[in-house]
């Protein structure tokens, strides 16, 4: 079984190499998380405390709020700038793309611009769960040596870890449009836009997965 | 005068040769017979071998909130020894902080994982680091091998572990030479000298001590022939032997040996060979036993129940004392080594507590699906590996909590023992995977499975569907939106009248639709429901999949239809999941005997529910819990974790049932009785409590409402509910429809 993933080795030498090179490579991504949750931590802190003061202003007895709600600083900035037609102004206040936790360490305006632009993200820059960022980078290497199957089996195995990650099923969505099964990348991919909370990057990237898989549909 | 011309030609020839003749013949012919049998039962032999059916295998991860006890306990469960060096696989060691443990080698659906000497840290009660020792490397995760929960057995109820001719032990083989047949190797299947010695030996000692039969002859004789003890079938096993011995060498002959030698029984499972009965008696693989417990097992093929080690420990201890002694002479143990492994104790594993399932219920409900894809017959015999979803953790706490509340349940209502049913499904919401199943009270009763068979009315488990069927429509319907709580009468298609009543037999007046459900009001409901129209109601529900046919009747409105536990499960889990249909499933992987996969059960999904109005509904069923029946919740989960759920009860209190879901599971408890009578339980005073304490246990993460695309949210908004004023910091709506007036209030 070829595989980065750690626990299942049946490593040569010349593996073991490898192996090691990718490690630190991953070491590496893990500290730039890392970095990013460290870089982001004071934010989080901030929405909370203002949570909590919103809560303790008000006499009723109201559970906290459920919503995912951590403002990203560099993407509402970002969203800000944009004429206000297009984007409701509840639209801001809008879940924390949690997972864009590695964008939030890049000055914001030219580096995001150039972020939405790129569909297709880093392990660390989809997770911050070094598990998942495992499994990612396993999909990768096996998608590179062409068996997708394999690829599906890790990209699944991470969403056990983190149903809720819009980028991993968006991930799934494209080992399946590969594979021709439009309609499992057309649900997959419906699947991840309902996750994207604000990912207007995610969002296209979705959208036009849909749109050529359903075209493919009909072509056939 | 024909008489005498023939009797010219004829030569005489005396009987006794015409005999000898006809005999050589028959003899021949017998033993060609004999031949053609071995070669075309021993070439070809397939052991029927029982499908194994394994759990879901426990994945850790840096980061991941688990205890050092809580590994131990994993590994003490796969069978896992504590040692002072972690030096084999199967053995490990702990520390306050850390756990040292060497893996075995498991083959999983997607490869073979090898044995890695891991070793894990812990911080605050979390996963800080794993380090694979021989790499010297950390590890982000790390999966243990999956617990076996189950088999499915042929006909016959063999069990067998095959275990392959590189993996014997060489210890078993020098054992099983020493005790059994000395000249094996040198032997062309019968062996004389053998014979004579055992003769000798039984007749000086003035009892049967040893046989005379080979390995050869014992495996002809366990394969081919009848427990008779006949001359004729002494002879036939003789030139059987011989003839297998012509046939195939010595190495293959043992290996078929030592997978077919009975070891031992349990009911009716009876256990052959010796991976079977190291799993059985020590539960471990046959190559992490020690010396003395492979002499153990050898000393048993003489008489394995004879020497059953757990009914006649000393006698069992006796014999494998001999077969030491055994290998002593034969020069296969120095003195040392015998003394010491004389002197250890029989060290056998707990009685396995079950030989079908330790999970009948889930094991019913897997064997379901599988028989949806597979022959029965190829189950029971073709050594399929099954890899299924369940979570051992969640099902024992789901066990253990269903009868311990059903005890305290009973005994609060004085209600005698045993009268109380219940069943409970919990599924992880985004792939459909059941991680607990339970069928009744007992989780030992194979019977009556409820999860699966017990069609129940479902009461108000119905509701937020018929409020998701107005939300579909955010013209017309917000959260806010009000409904009149307000008598009702329908005239049905009898010409008698149907008049629903509250539960608290009062009506509440013009209510929003938050508060409608939130407090399960009946009136508000039906109206809602007759508004919105019959038929759109049965097309939601219907989607949510594995409904289909429901009648149009309006007390389909207040649940007066009758589903199983495990259909409640799959309307709610496309609910939890964001309106993503994934059918409720337990298998994960197929392989068969080579480890080949036969079947990708893949994560397939399919949008069901419109993803916003969804939502809107599952706001609202955080309400519920937060301020509607399902708040005495919080008696039993602290923190006021954030979940989203909804009770149903039904006529006379005879079901009681709650459903509930936290980030990523979501949990069915029905609770009720198998006369159908009254349980003395709502849905929130019944089924909740039991589902509460399940969860309890369980870790339940805290909700997180995604806001989908295309939703806004209103902030601090007093709304009126109940008898009182409460402050939503946030309520969410579809864009587009931003509710115009809100009937707010003032504390």
């Amino acid at each position: 079984m070829r595989s980065l993933i750690v626990n299942k080795v049946r490593v040569g030498k010349l593996k073991s190499t490898r192996l090691l090179i990718v490690n630190l490579l991953f070491c590496s991504a893990c500290s730039t998380v890392h970095q990013a949750q460290r870089a982001e931590a004071p934010v989080v802190e901030r929405s909370k405390t203002a949570i909590s003061k919103d809560a303790a202003a008000k006499p009723a007895r109201t559970a906290p709020p459920s919503f995912r709600r951590e403002p990203a600083p560099a993407a509402s900035k970002d969203t800000a700038a944009k004429p206000a037609g297009t984007v409701p102004p509840s639209f801001r206040r809008e879940p924390a793309p949690a997972i864009t936790k590695g964008v939030a360490v890049k000055p914001p305006g030219t580096a995001a611009r150039e972020e939405r632009q790129r569909i297709v993200k880093s392990p660390s820059e989809i997770s911050g769960n070094p598990a998942v960022i495992a499994l990612l980078n396993e999909a990768d290497f096996e998608t590179r040596q062409g068996s997708d199957e394999d690829a599906v089996n890790a990209i699944e195995r991470a969403i056990r870890l983190e149903p809720k990650n819009p980028y991993l099923w968006y991930r799934l969505a494209v080992l399946r449009f590969k594979n021709h099964q439009w309609q499992q990348a057309v649900a997959l991919a419906e699947k991840s836009h309902s996750l994207s909370g604000r990912r207007p990057e995610l969002q296209k990237a979705n959208a036009e997965l849909i749109r050529r898989a359903r075209q493919a549909t009909s072509n056939r | 005068m024909g008489a005498k011309r023939r009797s010219r030609f004829r030569v005489h020839i005396p009987w006794y040769v015409h005999i000898t003749v006809i005999l050589v013949c028959i003899t021949l012919g017998h033993i060609a017979w004999l031949d053609f049998r071995i070669q075309s039962e021993f070439k070809g032999k397939r052991w029927p071998l029982p499908a194994r059916v394994y759990a879901s295998p426990v994945e850790i991860y840096i980061g991941q909130a688990l205890t050092p006890g809580k590994i131990e306990k994993l590994l003490l469960d796969l069978g896992y020894k504590k040692v002072s060096v972690v030096n084999r696989p199967g053995t490990y060691q702990r520390a306050p902080s850390q756990v040292r443990f060497m893996q075995r080698e498991f083959h999983f659906w997607d490869g073979r994982q090898d044995g890695q000497l891991i070793q894990v840290r812990f911080h605050n009660q979390k996963i800080s680091q794993i380090l694979d020792l021989n790499l010297q490397r950390t590890m982000p995760l790390a999966r243990l091998e999956p617990t076996l929960i189950g088999r499915i057995y042929p006909d016959n109820f063999q069990d067998r572990v095959l275990v392959a001719q590189a993996d014997i032990p060489s210890s078993l083989i020098g054992a099983l030479l020493a005790v059994e047949d000395r000249n094996y190797f040198h032997h062309a299947g019968i062996d004389f000298r053998g014979i004579l010695r055992a003769l000798y030996s039984n007749i000086s000692s003035g009892r049967v001590t040893q046989g005379g039969s080979t390995i050869t002859q014992q495996l002809v004789k366990n394969f081919f022939l009848s427990r008779e003890r006949t001359l004729t079938r002494k002879a036939n096993e003789m030139i059987m032997a011989l003839l297998m011995e012509r046939r195939y060498g010595k190495e293959e002959i043992l290996t078929a040996y030592i997978n077919e030698v009975y070891l031992g029984q349990q009911g009716k499972r009876s256990i052959h060979g010796f991976g079977t009965a190291a799993e059985f008696y020590f539960a471990k693989p046959l190559n992490e036993l020690r010396l003395d417990q492979i002499a153990l097992l050898v000393g048993m093929v003489k008489g394995a129940s004879f020497y059953n080690p757990r009914r006649h420990p000393a006698r069992a201890k006796q014999r494998r004392d001999l077969a030491l002694d055994l290998m002593f002479q034969v020069g296969y143990l120095d003195e040392a080594t015998r003394v010491k492994a004389q002197s250890l104790p029989l060290d056998l594993s707990a009685k396995p507590r079950w030989s079908f399932s330790k999970y009948p219920a889930f094991l019913q409900f897997v064997k379901n699906q599988l028989l949806r894809e597979y022959d029965i017959e190829d189950l029971r015999t073709k050594g399929l590996r099954i890899f299924t979803t369940l979570e051992t953790d969640r099902q024992d706490v789901a066990e253990l909590t269903t009868l311990d509340q059903l005890k305290k349940l009973e005994r609060a209502k004085s209600l005698k023992p045993g009268t109380l049913q219940a069943a409970s499904i919990f599924v992880q919401s985004s792939t459909g995977a059941v991680l607990s199943l339970t069928g009744g009270r007992n989780a030992d009763d194979v019977g009556f499975n409820r999860a699966m068979h017990a069609r129940r009315s479902i009461g108000s488990l119905v509701k937020p569907f018929i409020y998701y069927s107005a939300l579909t429509n955010p013209q017309q319907y917000s959260l806010v939106s009000k409904v009149n709580d307000a008598d009702i009468s329908i005239r049905l298609a009898d010409g008698a009248y149907w008049q629903p009543k509250n539960y608290d037999r009062k009506n509440h007046g013009r209510v929003s639709l938050m508060e409608a459900l939130a407090k399960s009001y009946n009136k508000a409901t039906v109206n809602l429901g007759r508004e919105v129209g019959l038929k759109k109601v049965i097309d939601s529900i219907e989607k949510t999949g594995g409904i289909s046919n429901l009648e149009p009747f309006p007390s389909l409105l207040l649940g007066a239809f009758e589903l199983t536990p495990l259909q409640v499960s799959q309307m709610y889990q496309t609910l939890a999941n964001g309106g993503f249909f994934v059918p409720v499933n337990s298998i994960r992987e197929v392989l068969d005997e080579k480890g080949r996969a036969l079947k990708r059960y893949s994560l397939d999904v399919r949008q069901a529910l419109q993803t916003e109005a969804v939502f809107l509904t599952n706001f609202m069923l955080v309400q519920t819990i937060n301020h509607g029946t399902g708040r005495s919740l919080y008696n039993i989960i602290p923190d006021k974790l954030p979940l989203a759920g909804k009770t149903g009860t039904t006529n006379d209190l005879r079901d009681s049932w709650f459903v509930g879901f936290g980030d990523d599971v979501m949990g069915v408890v029905w609770l009720g009785r198998d006369d159908n009578q009254s349980t003395l339980y709502t849905g929130a005073s019944g089924a909740m409590k039991i589902w509460g304490n399940i969860v309890k246990r369980q870790n339940m993460k805290r909700i997180e409402l995604s806001p989908p695309p295309g939703t806004g949210l209103l902030d601090n908004v007093n709304l009126p509910f109940g008898q009182s004023c409460i402050t939503f910091s946030s309520i969410p709506y579809l864009l587009g429809s931003r509710p115009e007036s809100i009937d707010t209030c003032v504390h």
